[in-house]
């Protein structure tokens, strides 16, 4: 058949050598015409149907990142050359993953695949291989304790690493879920207990994965786990070596808003529910044993040793499920907004765990109050369960999302979560008035939309347009913003400000990509093999994404994307083979196998 | 009167600088730093949305590319980098080439060439002149006595007039 291929980019490839692929290109079979096209205002239908008439070309293939871009233009020209439109192929590198290493064999794969009408999902479809039973899941969220619940439940061995010292992962912070309002803890505690009394499931807190060894099917995979220094098997969580050490630091759990000790429990639910000790703050670890000691006088069950040492373990599994999650922006460097300068600008976390009835406050919505902290004898703001609740509450959506300068991309999340803590403030506090500054409104989900008018109804003042500035003056903060549905500039003063901040990836991703040979997307998400068809599985074989390591989704998209990893781990255990690695096929085989399709 | 709408307005601004208009999400972070807009004002963010709607009539009759002084925090700000900054200098540069009806602002703002072919005319204007006022000692009235390079008495009497007016001293 004869073929014209035309190159169309969106933007600039970054390394893709487009002419080395187009000098592939014009040397396979049928292919008459080969043109490298500029974006989209360099294409002129006329001369491009002139052009498909002069070479009687029946089959015209887009290529590039994005070529569906490009298939209603080429569509119209193809008709006006009286030529078939269902024989528009594309060719999109980007959807099969020509991203990174061994790319430009890709790009020349799917196109050879493309110019001979073959789908290429169809063609690259790796061998199979013998699949171990057992599953590593890395990361605890509620990804992990899904994913692991719903193999262990099918009576396969599941080992469940976590970085931190209890499951649950920032679904365990929230106070409520959007748009049922239902309670997080409510949904999420039953399924953290399934998981630490099931049988199948080998629990590992407090451990990373160091390594990890071996082929689609059988990996070998070293996991460190630190010391905890109490025996979380005859730990009672009785408290009392919480309530005699003397070291306070910043409780990660409550995003800092509440001090912990040094030797602490994250949060009463935790899974194992057994203390745990803080190697860093610790003075008696610290200081080699010279100074302090005082929970091990205490313990009743003499189940802390400060001399515990980290131990390596190393498990053989089939499958591994990526589970890491996310992390929010650092937004120091977002100046504009006062956070760190101004006590009551609270990040959106933070005003989670404020919110929460298990927070600080008891879950009442106040105010920063100050002290003098008597070792520095300087002021500190802590949130007292007695202070001043908020007059005035501003919710400045999009900070540090949708910004060329910091991420590119929709966080997803927020303009639901905003308008839930609109719709919480009102209701523990009646009379406060509550202002949401957004950009535009991504009620995207099921129910979001009539959730969204709700809080619009409820009286909470919806201004269209972002706040870029929070001043504050003789101690009043001033949110400054324009309202673009009502044509005015408006001034209002608030006693709190919550910044809807932007997500990023776990620090660790971009260590755990190279570790296993994944690739991650430009935004630092981990890419998966197929956005539309297969958003769970990528290049690896074996390895699967569950969550919001693959990209920022809700609570409702993340437990259905890890039940939806489970099936997949599940179907390559039960039928003894998994996928390989598509990395391993090469171009001649792609191209071999495309042929013989053909030729069917 | 109706609203005309000129699609390919925002192509021809182009010209004068303004390159990123499209980026621009309405989100008024550069209104809301400006410290210029106020309730009657708003911009810049409304200028860019007249822009992308091409409404070339509207811009004309507003004041508020001529209240901007260019101190760049709106495009410092823009989570789009859509310099709206450089938008109403461009504005400015559009109006300019509207008011003169000689057409030479719309040259030199669209085209580099004019522009460079205009600063070397006018340096080397500058420069004949000032190798005049060497070769006369800075007595420019010699010239008007004995007329070695210029024939006609008006210019004379005119670089004389300039000359005196301005105090041109070393």
């Amino acid at each position: 058949m004869r073929t014209a291929i035309y190159f169309c980019q969106v933007e600039d490839p970054i390394n893709l050598d487009i002419h080395a692929i187009s000098k592939y290109a014009a040397n396979l079979p049928g292919v008459e015409l080969v043109r490298v096209m500029g974006n989209m205002s360099q294409l002129q239908a006329p001369a491009i149907s002139e052009e498909l008439i002069a070479n009687r070309v029946e089959r015209v293939v887009i290529a590039g990142d994005m070529p569906g871009y490009f298939k209603p233009f080429f569509t119209t020209a193809v008709s006006k050359a009286g030529g078939n439109t269902d024989e528009v192929r594309l060719a999109s590198f980007k959807e099969h993953g020509a991203t990174a290493r061994n790319m430009h064999d890709r790009a020349k794969a799917v196109l050879a695949c493309a110019s001979m009408g073959v789908p290429f999902s169809l063609v690259a479809v790796p061998s199979g291989n013998p699949v171990h039973h057992a599953t590593l899941v890395i990361g605890g969220g509620i990804a992990g304790i899904q994913a692991s619940l719903e193999i262990a439940n099918a009576g396969y061995e599941v080992f469940l690493v976590e970085k931190t010292g209890t499951i649950g992962g920032h679904m365990a912070m929230f106070d409520k879920t959007f748009p049922t309002l239902d309670c997080a803890a409510c949904i999420l505690t039953p399924k953290m207990v399934n998981v630490g009394q099931h049988d199948l499931i080998h629990l590992m807190t407090n451990s990373t994965v160091t390594e990890i060894t071996g082929h689609p099917g059988e990996y070998r995979v070293k996991i460190l786990q630190k010391a905890r220094y109490v025996d979380s098997g005859s730990c009672v969580a009785c408290g009392l070596c919480s309530d005699v050490c003397p070291v306070k630091v910043p409780s990660e759990f409550d995003a800092g808003i509440s001090l912990r000790k040094a030797v602490y429990v994250p949060f009463p639910q935790a899974v194992p529910n057994s203390y745990l000790v803080d190697p860093e703050n610790c003075t008696y670890i610290q200081t080699g044993g010279q100074k302090c000691g005082a929970c091990l006088k205490k313990c009743p069950k003499e189940c802390i040793s400060l001399l515990e040492q980290d131990k390596a373990v190393t498990v053989e599994v089939g499958n591994v499920i990526l589970a890491t999650g996310y992390e929010m922006l650092d937004i120091s460097r977002l100046d504009q907004y006062g956070y760190g300068k101004y006590p009551n600008v609270l990040t959106s976390l933070e005003f989670e765990r404020l919110t929460n009835a298990s927070g600080t406050t008891g879950g009442k919505i106040v105010t920063k109050s100050s002290r003098i902290n008597k070792k520095t004898q300087e002021e500190e703001w802590y949130f007292n369960p007695e202070g001043k609740p908020p007059g005035s509450v501003a919710i400045i959506h999009c900070v540090g999302s949708r910004s060329k300068k910091y991420n590119p991309y929709c966080s997803r999340v927020c303009c639901m979560y905003s308008l839930k803590f609109a719709h919480l403030i009102r209701e523990k506090i009646p009379e406060v008035k509550c202002y949401e500054f957004y950009i535009d409104m991504r009620a995207f989900g099921k129910g979001y939309e009539e959730f969204a008018e709700r809080i619009k109804q409820e009286g909470t003042f919806i201004v269209r347009g972002h706040s870029a500035s929070v001043d504050n003056i003789n101690g009043q903060m001033i949110v400054k913003g324009e309202d673009i549905m009502n044509d005015r500039l408006v001034e209002f003063k608030v006693d709190m400000v919550i910044l809807a901040v932007g997500l990023i990836p776990t620090p660790g991703t971009a260590e755990l990509s190279q570790m296993l040979g994944i690739i991650r997307d430009s935004d630092g998400w981990f890419s998966e093999l197929d956005y539309n068809g297969n958003p769970t599985e990528t290049e690896r074989g074996g390895i699967f994404v569950a969550g919001m390591c693959q990209g920022p989704k809700d609570i409702p998209d993340t437990v259905a994307q890890a039940s939806a990893v489970a099936a997949g781990v599940l179907r390559s255990i039960s039928s003894g083979m998994g996928l390989g690695d598509l990395g391993s096929l090469s171009l001649s085989e792609i191209e071999s196998r495309a042929k013989q399709i053909q030729m069917v | 009167m109706a609203i005309r709408v000129n699609p390919m307005f925002i192509d021809k601004l182009e010209r004068f600088g303004a390159e990123d208009v499209m980026y621009c999400y309405q989100c008024g972070d550069c209104s809301t730093v400006c410290p210029h807009a106020d309730q009657v004002f708003k911009f810049p963010r409304k200028s860019m949305r007249l822009l992308q709607m091409g409404l070339n009539g509207k811009l004309k009759m507003t004041l508020e590319p001529w209240l901007c002084y260019y101190c760049g925090q709106c495009s410092e700000q823009c989570p789009r980098e859509a310099d709206p900054g450089e938008t109403m200098m461009s504005l400015r540069r559009w109006l300019i080439s509207v008011y003169d009806f000689t057409g030479l602002a719309a040259l030199f703002f669209r085209s580099r060439l004019a522009e460079i072919t205009a600063i070397v005319t006018v340096a080397i204007l500058t420069g004949v002149f000032l190798v005049f006022y060497g070769i006369t000692n800075g007595d420019l009235q010699c010239m008007t006595a004995r007329t070695l390079f210029f024939q006609a008495r008006s210019f004379i009497v005119l670089t004389l007039r300039l000359g005196q007016s301005w105090h041109f001293s070393f």
